[in-house]
């Protein structure tokens, strides 16, 4: 067996294990932020709007300080992402599933959002957010997996195997994907009238990408570093592919 | 686009006059700052310092619109505001007002709290009044005042009374627009909550004031299970007879409709065509009762859990007549006259009309002919027409009747139009423009203003204006925008959330009322009035002009101010007199000048005093603060009063007595001394009590030791602590009485159990007579049960023998 072309060997693993830094990365990293902006909540407390940012494996807080204000400081995970449940309620949304994120008020990871608790009873949460919550709490093993996929694209270098580092490095589209499901399903099904939601509200789909307006709430919905960074990490496992299908001609040749 | 172009029109031509304004401004104000000297020469309007309008404008960063606002807004003494607002206070207890447009506090009118200021509950005759509300025998000394309402004659403030409701206890205050002080506590006899009062009718016939949570009439127990709910528990609304001229209610010509177990919210009177109906919301037709410990959805959910609630409709007209006819009403429950279900059903009284979900305000506009219902699950108000409603009732067409047998309007018969105004719509009031009406939008922060009347079916060309408010809107207020000529002007609204309006002043912060000038297409805010006190809910305006001229600023000389008739204890200068009558001394005294007569009182401790004191000032100055501090007596006697302070005289010494000239910068003087001398019986009586309070006390946390504490007790120890017995012996030396130590050696068993169990059958012995001398003290009866006398004993002796063992172990 010939032995394949030894620059083209390194370069394909140097940049396939960037590829894969880049995909973990995004584990830790917010994928998406959403934020609402009215006047009735000021710059000077809220400086950009009601703002939540949402990771592979749970949503977050996305305001800065807001857990420094005084009323806010004794209620345990007040933040904008309780704020953000708050004004959902009202047209009968049911609560975001806060993944791992979700700490009940002995700090203990409790099955269903904190907030949801309050309103919903377990049996009545409906199974989609269960599927959610599942999800966003196992996100960390499927990127275990994508790291299997990526090694074994490395280590494996007899065989192009490049299935293996598309799986990988298709992350960020996962969540494309559950993300924009997601939206819709909460659009949909606006069932929670047992919290006081208002009467007569049509489903509709939130914005994914871009400004929008509901009601006199102006609404932004931007990709965030997570997702670039994901990004780049495909574009990484597409070049680590092409010097791969490189080195295996070379070693043909 | 039309009137968008008007708006922006209209918003162009404010921006020139505000600018000529401002330019007027700086004229009158000498022509800018530049020419410093000159400037300083000009006769009116100099600029203070060296900065000149423009100076200042710059430095605080202020706006055309700010400038504009605050010329709207700024109140010179030579210039008159134009109304006062009268809001409730929450759980603050208060009515404090503030006048438009300059929107500063003039007064705080106590409503259900003792209040120092105005010697409110102080004095015997306002305790008194207070006594009335207290509910049960339960003393109540707060509330929580929810909705003022001014009193009417033909559908127009009449500048009379002012009538305030308390959500929490099921009362109602009448205020004396004269004195603008509480005449009357009304409660309901049988609510256990209230929330839809006060609001006249049209000529004050009646004062309507709606259940809120439904509880069973009789305020008996009745065990809460879903059929006692429905048999039992009711809603209901009560229309409270009123008098004009006097301003009393009258329990005894007033009725109670009894409504379903439905949770009733606000009401109104109808007007004009309308006039002899009134309307009450509801909420909660599901019946909830709660109880989430049970596994059932909270309250307000399971309340919210139907599309639509039920407007009332109430003819209170055509029961008043069927009243006086002794066809209806004869059932009286607690004193209140009350008209049943079927009673209503029977004679046309009671209709009902679906409204939108958890409806907050309804209110009948000027006409009389259009009532327009805010839910706040519902982002359309509703406009209902009475003339359809009328018709209705008149054709007998229904759609079915609630579980109650209440006859139902159908919606489509009843209504109007529906326009969207915003998410969480909750209050309307109405503008001087025909057919302009402002709600409040508690979600969306903002008032949404539109028109009523015009035939829009899309709802596209209703919607006139949005203005932010700042922030969480609950109720708002127009000039005079219930009655039946709004005056247009002024909005004002009330805001539950300041957030970064005012300094941060830590968790309670105040609330936030927001004037704003609506004589534009484009309402516009003109200021922000902090208000740091318990939930103030709800205001009316009323006008300057129309009640200034009943407002008197002093009374008659010896006026009761709570009959505000002659008191009978009224005393003529130089009629002064003492009357010793032997357990009781009653004074009727004069305050005059600053001096008052008898300025000295002496007395025997133990005896009951009564001061009856008329204060002849006549002028605007002469209120005067009479106190007894180390009594904890004080009252503000006002100009003419007459008032009784009452105590008893329990500890002897020399009290100094003060007069406090309210209106005057002098300190407190002292004009007289409070003598009580000393009576040994009286002390007596007073150390017995005094001890048996702290006995019933020491009873109440009685000392449970822990088990380890236990071991190292001697017998009979808790029994000698429990008693209290410790509180004035010791073992070894003498403390408030006795040194116990070797007690039992200079006592007999039998004497000292005696002397335990009844200390008063050995008062008259020599030596114990030798001992309170000695110590001022008697042994007090502790009430010790006969079985627990031995181990007192007991342990007298184990301490004893224990100080001896110390004392030997010591050498």
């Amino acid at each position: 067996m010939k032995k394949g072309n030894k620059i083209l060997m390194v370069s394909y693993i140097v940049v396939a294990l960037l590829a894969l830094g880049a995909i973990i990365s995004t584990y830790f990293l917010p994928m998406w932020w959403v934020a609402l902006q009215s006047h009735q909540y000021p710059k000077s407390m809220y400086p950009k709007g009601i703002r939540i940012e949402f990771k592979y494996n749970g949503v977050y807080n996305g305001c800065e300080g807001v857990r420094e204000r005084e009323e806010l400081a004794m209620n345990v995970g007040a933040d904008c992402l309780i704020e953000m449940n708050k004004i959902n309620h009202f047209i009968g949304m049911f609560p975001i599933v806060q993944g791992v994120n979700d700490l009940n008020e002995m700090g203990e990871h409790v099955p269903y959002p904190v907030y949801a608790s309050d309103k919903l009873s377990p049996e009545e949460i409906p199974d989609a957010l269960k599927h959610l919550d599942w999800i966003m709490r196992h996100s960390h093993y499927f990127f275990v997996l994508f790291a299997v996929f990526m090694l074994l694209f490395i280590a494996i270098s007899r065989k192009k195997l490049s299935w293996a580092a598309i799986l990988a490095g298709l992350a960020p589209f996962y969540f494309l994907i559950i993300y924009i499901y997601y939206l819709y399903w909460y659009g949909h099904n606006l069932g929670l009238h047992g919290g006081g939601a208002f009467s007569g509200i049509k489903p509709f789909m939130p914005t994914v990408f871009g400004e929008g307006k509901v009601a006199q709430f102006t609404t932004f919905s931007f990709p965030d570093v997570g997702f670039y960074v994901g990004l780049l990490g495909f574009l990484l496992t597409l070049v680590a592919i092409y010097l791969k299908s490189k080195y295996i001609k070379s070693v043909k040749a | 686009m039309k009137t968008n172009n008007k708006i922006s029109v209209m918003r162009y031509a404010g921006a020139i006059f505000g600018m000529l304004l401002i330019a007027l401004f700086a004229v009158s104000c000498g022509g800018g700052g530049g020419k410093g000297k000159e400037a300083g020469k000009a006769k009116i309007g100099a600029p203070r310092g060296k900065e000149s309008f423009q100076d200042v404008v710059k430095r605080r960063g202020l706006n055309e619109d700010d400038v504009l606002a605050a010329v709207k807004t700024y109140t010179p003494d030579h210039v008159a505001d134009e109304a006062v607002a009268a809001n409730s206070g929450g759980q603050e207890g208060n009515l404090p007002t503030y006048v438009l447009p300059s929107m500063r506090m003039v007064k705080y009118i106590p409503i259900n709290t003792r209040q120092p200021y105005f010697g409110y509950g102080y004095s015997e005759e306002t305790y008194n009044l207070m006594k009335d509300g207290f509910i049960d025998g339960a003393e109540i000394l707060w509330g929580d005042t929810h909705h003022p309402g001014f009193s009417e004659t033909d559908g127009l403030y009449n500048g009379k009374w002012l009538v305030i409701n308390d959500k929490a206890n099921p009362r109602i205050f009448i205020v004396d627009l004269r004195d603008w002080m509480v005449k009357q506590v009304v409660q309901n006899p049988i609510f256990r909550s209230d929330h839809g009062g006060c609001f006249f009718t049209p000529n004050s016939e009646y004062i309507m004031e709606a259940c809120q949570y439904p509880a069973p009439f009789d305020r008996k127990y009745h065990e809460l299970t879903e059929e006692n709910f429905k048999k039992y528990w009711r809603g209901g609304l009560t229309y409270w007879k009123f008098d004009n001229n006097t301003g009393k209610v009258d329990l005894k010509n007033s009725f109670t409709f009894e409504f379903p177990p439905y949770t009733q919210d606000l009401s109104d009177a109808g007007k004009n065509e309308s006039y002899g109906w009134g309307f009450t919301n509801s909420f909660c037709s599901e019946m909830y009762f709660g109880g989430i410990e049970a596994g059932r959805p909270p309250f307000e959910a399971g309340c919210s859990s139907r599309d639509v609630d039920y407007l009332h409709v109430t003819n209170w007209k055509k029961a008043e007549e069927l009243i006086k006819q002794g066809k209806i009403g004869q059932k009286r429950i607690n004193g209140m006259r009350v008209i049943t279900i079927p009673e209503a059903i029977k004679y046309g009284l009671l209709y009902l009309i679906p409204e939108p979900k958890s409806p907050h305000g309804v209110d009948v506009d000027p006409s009389g002919r259009y009532i327009i219902v805010a839910g706040k699950l519902d982002s359309h108000a509703w406009v209902y027409d009475f003339e359809k409603i009328k018709k209705a009732i008149d054709n007998k067409k229904f759609d079915g009747t609630d579980s109650f047998g209440i006859p139902i309007i159908r919606l489509e018969d009843a209504l109007h139009k529906s326009v969207e105004v915003g998410l969480g719509p909750l209050h309307n009031q109405f503008d001087s423009k025909d057919g302009v009406v402002y709600t409040s939008i508690y979600v969306d922060s903002r008032v949404t203003k539109w028109n009523y009347k015009i035939d829009d079916p899309k709802g596209e060309k209703s919607v006139l204006a949005y203005v932010p408010s700042h922030y969480n809107i609950g109720h708002l207020v127009s000039y005079h925008g219930d009655t039946k000529k709004p005056r247009g002007k002024y909005l004002i609204a009330l805001n539950k959330l300041s957030i970064d309006r005012f300094n941060p002043v830590g968790p309670l912060h105040p609330q936030n009322h927001q004037l704003i000038d609506i004589t534009g297409d484009q309402p516009k805010i003109i200021y922000d009035l902090p208000l740091p006190m318990g939930e103030p809910h709800y205001t009316a305006i009323i006008g300057r002009d129309v009640y200034e001229k009943n407002v008197m600023n002093v009374y008659p000389v010896g006026t009761d101010i709570v009959t505000m008739k002659k008191s009978p204890y009224a005393t003529d200068l130089g009629a002064e007199k003492v009357e010793n009558k032997g357990n009781t001394v009653e004074i009727f005294g004069t305050i005059k000048d600053g001096k008052v007569t008898p300025s000295d009182i002496t007395l025997k401790q133990g005896q009951d005093v009564i001061i009856h004191l008329t204060n002849h000032g006549q002028g605007l100055n002469d209120t005067y603060i009479y106190e007894i501090a180390s009594y904890d007596k004080m009252y503000p006697f006002k100009p003419g009063e007459t008032a009784t302070l009452k105590f008893n005289a329990e500890k002897a010494g020399v009290y100094p007595i003060m007069l406090d000239k309210q209106y005057d910068p002098s300190d407190r003087v002292q004009i007289g001394l409070l003598t009580v001398n000393f009576d040994q019986d009286a002390e007596n009586k007073r150390v017995l009590a005094y001890t048996k309070r702290i006995n019933w006390d020491q009873k109440v946390q009685a000392f449970k030791p822990s088990s380890i504490e236990l071991k190292s007790m001697l017998p009979g120890e808790i029994e000698f602590l429990n008693y209290g017995c410790n509180a004035c012996h010791k073992f070894g030396e003498p403390f408030n009485g006795p040194d116990l130590y070797n007690v039992h050696k200079r006592r007999s068993d039998k004497w000292l159990r005696e002397w335990i169990l009844n200390p008063e059958s050995k008062y008259k012995d020599k030596d114990i007579e030798a001992m309170r001398q000695y110590y001022k003290l008697a042994m007090p009866n502790q009430n010790v049960d006969p079985k627990d006398v031995d181990k007192i004993i007991e342990y007298m002796k184990a301490k004893s023998a224990q100080l001896d063992k110390q004392k030997a172990a010591k050498g």
